[in-house]
């Protein structure tokens, strides 16, 4: 066996394992960059709220500016989002071709690779521990309670969901009181 | 081989009694304790599932970062293992290197998805899938000795790039002609790669088993896609697709793999090969371009390309390849029978009459593969039959 010979199997070996640990690495990075931003939802689909332990739901942004966001394919509209981080205090709709509402404090665009694709702005999915899973699930059916998904947006403007907190719907104008 | 069978044969006057002893002591020799081997293999199976539903089971109480590490030093372990095992040609230098390369690889492939959960991160499927290629092939070209390394190596390639293409497709705009072309040529870069490497790999078994893979998927994708074309006016790469651009491409494309693959290789099964790249390069050229929407055109096209074939098959002598031929182009005159006429199905009678065709035409297959099929070879092992010099 040569020298060369030699060395070309550690080599191939340890390819691999640079490479997988780069890429978490990588991953880690993208995780912290970006910004956060705490926006309400209401739970997607009443019949279908579970799917694994993944959690599905619906974005309930605050007062959009112009009309409904559009979900389908092609559309490439994007959100633009007001607010200080990580309060949102209105969204508009940002539709290619039309003029910008103004200064934006973040862009989220749909990720078209993610599960929801060009539905992104509309719906989201969050992964969950098992235990939780249900009453997850039946604190986003109670009316009493308002889910809060915290949402991370990064520099390509893509939506990852962070963690989802609820707290406590109260009549107007008294304090909210944040739970769990 | 059990003592009952060569009694049989000593009765039977096939062999004598001296033949009968020294098989007997071959196979004393031979015999491995398999019922210990299968006993050491349950046991390992209910050890791995049970550190599995363990794993499962707590999945959430672990903390991602815990099971991402605990993941990746899996994979530098059996890698460590492949390393020490690296001198041991016998059974456990050969097989068991394998199976760990395989279990390793598809490690690798879980850890994107692991890292997608733990960051709650999406992508697109061929992104994970070709970084997984450039970090993985080097090793399995250079490690892999079996059929369980050469197929994956080869489903991974093409994966990836049905991948991309159907990513890009997803994209709205259609992609570029060349691109098209490119993407329909990958298996040729596999085999082309697998007969330049043959002649100078002490692993020739490989190189040719990933031979077969690419070159049966090419052949397999190109008769899909002659099908395709047969079934409507419609075009296999989608409206958008220029169909007479993009079979210009291939047909240089081909050609050119079919030059490399005789120059690469000037044995039977060099001429074999390249003779059906070059028939592939014709018939998907004139498929794409000519009047091949009327059942007898196209059919005729489909069953001249698997003629090519079948002649490879017979000028190479691969024999089980030949029968596959005729089978298929028996099953292809079945269904042109039921094209032509298709109120066959209609009533009893043509029920009848296409039962009495199918029939016919399996009988006279039959006896044809029989009378012409290239003689089973006393070396080559049967289910490689690309397995000649």
């Amino acid at each position: 066996m040569t020298g060369y010979r030699r060395l070309v199997l550690p080599l191939a070996l340890a390819l691999p394992l640079a490479g997988l640990c780069l890429t978490w690495i990588w991953t880690e990075a993208e995780s912290r960059e970006g910004t956060e931003w705490n926006v309400p939802v209401t739970g997607y689909d009443p019949r279908d709220l579970l799917r694994g332990h993944y959690v599905q739901f619906r974005y309930d942004w605050p007062t959009p500016v112009e009309g409904n966001i559009s979900s389908w394919p092609g559309t490439r509209a994007s959100l633009c989002l007001i607010g200080t981080a990580p309060r949102v205090d209105r969204v508009a709709v940002l539709r290619p071709g039309r003029s910008s509402p103004g200064r934006c404090d973040a862009v989220a665009k749909p990720n078209p690779w993610s599960e929801e694709g060009a539905d992104g702005l509309v719906r989201d999915r969050i992964y969950v521990p098992q235990r939780d899973a249900v009453d997850y699930q039946a604190r986003l059916q109670d009316p009493r309670w308002q889910g809060i998904v915290r949402i991370r947006i990064n520099r390509s403007g893509f939506i990852t969901p962070q963690s989802l907190t609820f707290r406590r719907r109260v009549p107007q104008g008294s304090v909210r009181v944040e739970a769990e | 081989m059990s003592d009952r069978k060569i009694n049989h044969w000593v009765n039977a006057g096939l062999i004598d009694s001296d033949t009968a002893e020294r098989l007997r002591a071959y196979e004393a020799d031979q015999s491995r304790p398999l019922g210990l081997w299968s006993l050491i293999g349950l046991g390992t199976l209910a050890i791995g599932l049970g550190i599995i539903s363990l794993v499962a089971a707590n999945w959430d109480a672990i903390p991602g970062t815990v099971r991402l590490a605990v993941h990746i030093l899996t994979i530098a372990a059996i890698s460590a293992a492949i390393f020490v095992l690296r001198p041991h040609n016998g059974f456990l230098g050969l097989y068991l290197k394998d199976v760990l390369l395989f279990i390793l690889a598809i490690l690798g492939a879980t850890f994107f998805g692991h890292l997608g959960q733990v960051y709650q991160t999406s992508s697109p499927i061929w992104q994970p899938m070709a970084i997984w290629l450039v970090l993985f092939s080097p090793l399995l070209l250079l490690a892999g000795r079996g059929w369980l390394i050469s197929l994956l190596w080869v489903v991974a390639l093409l994966g990836t790039a049905i991948a991309h293409w159907g990513w890009l497709a997803e994209q709205g705009d259609a992609p570029p002609s060349l691109y098209i072309a490119l993407v329909t040529s990958i298996p040729l870069v596999a085999l082309l790669s697998a007969l330049a490497c043959r002649g100078n790999s002490s692993r020739e078994p490989f190189w040719t088993q990933i031979g077969q893979f690419a070159l049966a998927s090419f052949v397999a994708g190109v008769s899909l896609k002659l099908i395709a074309d047969g079934v409507s006016n419609g075009n296999p790469f989608g409206a958008q697709a220029d169909a007479g651009k993009i079979a210009i491409m291939q047909l240089v494309i081909w050609a050119a793999a079919a030059s490399a693959a005789y120059r690469l290789d000037r044995s039977a099964t060099g001429t074999s090969i390249t003779a059906i790249l070059a028939a592939a390069a014709c018939a998907n050229f004139l498929g794409s371009i000519g009047p091949f929407t009327e059942p007898l055109a196209g059919a005729i096209l489909f069953m001249a390309f698997w003629a090519a074939i079948g002649w490879s098959a017979i000028y190479s002598g691969w024999r089980n390849v030949f029968q596959v031929v005729v089978a298929i182009i028996a099953l292809r005159l079945i269904a042109l029978s039921l094209e032509l006429a298709s109120n066959l199905l209609n009533s009893g009678l043509g029920l009848i009459v296409a039962g009495v065709i199918t029939i016919g035409i399996s009988v006279v297959a039959y006896r044809f593969s029989r009378a012409f099929a290239p003689a089973r070879s006393a070396t080559a092992d049967p289910v490689e039959p690309d397995g000649e010099p």
